[in-house]
């Protein structure tokens, strides 16, 4: 009694195994078959060794079972149609065939059947005139010449605006205002543009004072044996309540920069 | 000691002794002296950047003891409150009523060390009091004591956590001194003069005696004589020349490519009032282009600002006004 109702469950399972859909998914989607039932030795996906082999198979777990193993196995298929799983399936440590198993899957597409392909670039010879390379030539000429341009036009230029345009001196800056104070014919203005020339004349001519900062030369100055008492001076003339100095001493004052 | 006579003359060997009875107290600092004195003439204020530990609070009270005025301190913290400054009003349980509690802002001297440690607010209260020489606390105003100076330091090095001044507030001070390292041989006196300290014994016990417990003796002048040395500086002549001096400078640091913001008008004010001042300290009853060169760093370097494209070519400030300086007089 008991075999008979073992016998009719191993048939039950097989109808339905057999009239059951086949396994069925859309390309480049994974389809999950879990505890896949087959029969005799241990199997493994046979390796994809060109890139035309339309499904990819990844083993996720086996599990021994009577007379073979249950597989899970996800298979990605990227081209559509009707394929048998055995196929790409081979003994485990075997170097070539496939297993004889017969598990059909369906792999489907929703574009219409056939690949479009683009059309093959047909090559074309290049024009001897106007061409890529003719075009790098030209570029490049353009570019040497403007260097050229840049290099000895541009100095050349410069040269002659610099000699157009020289930088008037301390010295002419001077003259005019001292010609003007001869005359007694100086502005406030004018004064404060004597007084600073002045001391930019010293900060120049004495050397140890002309790397000090501004701030710091002038009290030196005052000091200096030389230009203390022409700064004193001046400053008595420019800057005293009284201005208690003569137009004949004013004009001794400025004699020293008027050579 | 009798207040100076009005000329120029005696007020400067006052002025001269107050350097001196600092000088015997704080050694090599003689410009900041000056400085202070210059601020203290001029009802001006002042900023000290520099290290610590370069006696700026022991020199202040040095000449606040030498000028016997009223002397506080206030240390600048992050958590420092406007009427931690200036005051406020309490409730009076016995009376039930309110009593004005007056701040230490209420003095002559005030030193507001690491002034940017505080809060804007804070910053913004004092300066404000700064400006006005008045505070109000609750409905009523109070004028604050005359003389009125501050001297605010802030350390130029050490930013993290600080609320740097924005140039509206630093143009209030007329004067921005950089402090220097003492020279070796000033090294030299200030530990030679620290080696004769010696002990401070008290109450049983004794501790090490600081340069602070030499400050003391007769204060060198009054009141009196501040006033009248105040008054001596508006007696100080100002010839047409100097002034045109002044107004080159000024706009100078307006049309230079490498700033983007010159000079104020009030710039030009604090050098023309420190020029004099300086005058008067050194003895002249006129103001000379030396007196505007030697304070121009200090009235002009905190008012300017660079430009993106001079920050980017690595210059400084320094540098674009010693070329101002040195472009004026060549």
């Amino acid at each position: 009694m008991k075999n008979w109702l073992l016998a009719f469950l191993a048939f039950l399972f097989a109808t339905t195994h057999l009239l059951g859909e086949t396994p069925t998914q859309r390309v480049g989607l994974p389809l999950l078959l879990e505890d896949l039932y087959l029969k005799g030795p241990l199997l493994e996906p046979v390796p994809r060794t060109t890139r035309e082999i339309p499904l990819m198979l990844r083993m996720v777990e086996v599990k021994p079972a009577q007379d073979g193993f249950r597989y899970t196995i996800e298979v990605q298929g990227l081209d559509a149609g009707d394929y048998n799983l055995g196929e790409f399936l081979r003994e485990a440590q075997s170097e070539s065939g496939h297993s004889s198993h017969q598990v059909p899957i369906t792999i489907t597409t929703a574009l219409p059947p056939g690949l479009p392909r683009p059309a093959e670039l047909q090559p074309k010879p290049l024009p001897r005139v106007g061409g890529y390379r003719a075009l790098l030539w030209v570029l490049g000429l353009v570019w040497v010449s403007g260097l050229v341009w840049v290099l000895f036009a541009g100095r050349k230029n410069a040269n002659s605006t610099a000699t157009i345009t020289p930088e008037p001196t301390l010295a002419e800056r001077l003259e005019p205002l001292l010609k003007k104070a001869s005359q007694e014919e100086l502005n406030t203005d004018e004064r404060a543009r004597l007084e600073r020339l002045v001391l930019g004349h010293w900060r120049k001519k004495v050397p140890e004072v002309a790397n000090l900062p501004t701030s710091e030369s002038l009290a030196h100055l005052r000091k200096h044996p030389e230009a203390s008492p022409l700064l004193l001076q001046l400053e008595r003339w420019l800057h005293s309540r009284d201005s208690a100095v003569s137009d004949e001493e004013i004009q001794e004052l400025l004699t020293p920069y008027r050579s | 000691m009798s207040a100076p006579h009005p000329s120029s003359g005696a007020t400067s060997t006052w002025l001269q002794s107050i350097r001196d009875r600092t000088g015997e107290i704080v050694v090599g600092q003689d410009i900041v002296v000056e400085r202070t004195l210059i601020a203290l003439l001029t009802s001006g204020h002042l900023l000290l950047e520099g290290m610590p530990g370069l006696a700026k609070t022991l020199l202040v009270n040095t000449v606040s003891k030498a000028l016997h005025l009223d002397f506080r301190r206030i240390q600048f913290t992050i958590d420092l409150l406007p009427s931690d400054i200036v005051g406020t009003e309490i409730l009076d349980e016995k009376t039930g009523g309110f009593r004005t509690h007056k701040g230490p802002i209420f003095t002559n001297l005030l030193l507001a060390d690491e002034i940017n440690r505080a809060a804007p607010k804070v910053q913004g209260a004092l300066l404000e009091a700064m400006q006005e020489r008045k505070v109000t606390l609750g409905a009523e105003t109070y004028s604050l004591p005359t003389p009125f100076l501050v001297i605010a330091t802030q350390n130029p090095i050490e930013q993290s956590g600080t609320f740097e001044l924005p140039e509206a507030q630093l143009d209030r001070f007329m004067l921005c001194h950089r402090l220097s390292y003492p020279t070796p041989e000033e090294e030299e006196e200030i530990l030679r003069r620290n080696m004769r300290l010696g002990v401070n014994k008290k109450d049983g016990g004794a501790v090490a005696k600081t340069e602070f417990d030499l400050i003391g003796g007769d204060a060198v002048g009054t009141t009196e004589d501040l006033v009248a040395a105040t008054e001596a500086v508006h007696g100080i002549h100002v010839s047409d020349v100097f002034l045109k001096h002044v107004i080159d400078v000024v706009e100078r640091t307006r049309q230079h490519p490498d700033l983007e913001l010159g000079c104020s008008p009030r710039a030009g004010i604090s050098l023309l009032k420190a020029s004099r001042a300086r005058a008067l300290i050194h003895g002249r009853d006129y103001v000379i282009p030396e007196d505007l060169f030697a304070l121009a760093e200090d009235v002009c370097l905190h008012r300017i600002r660079l430009s993106y494209e001079a920050l980017a070519e690595g210059k400084t400030p320094k540098g674009i006004l010693n070329e101002i300086l040195e472009a004026s007089v060549s």
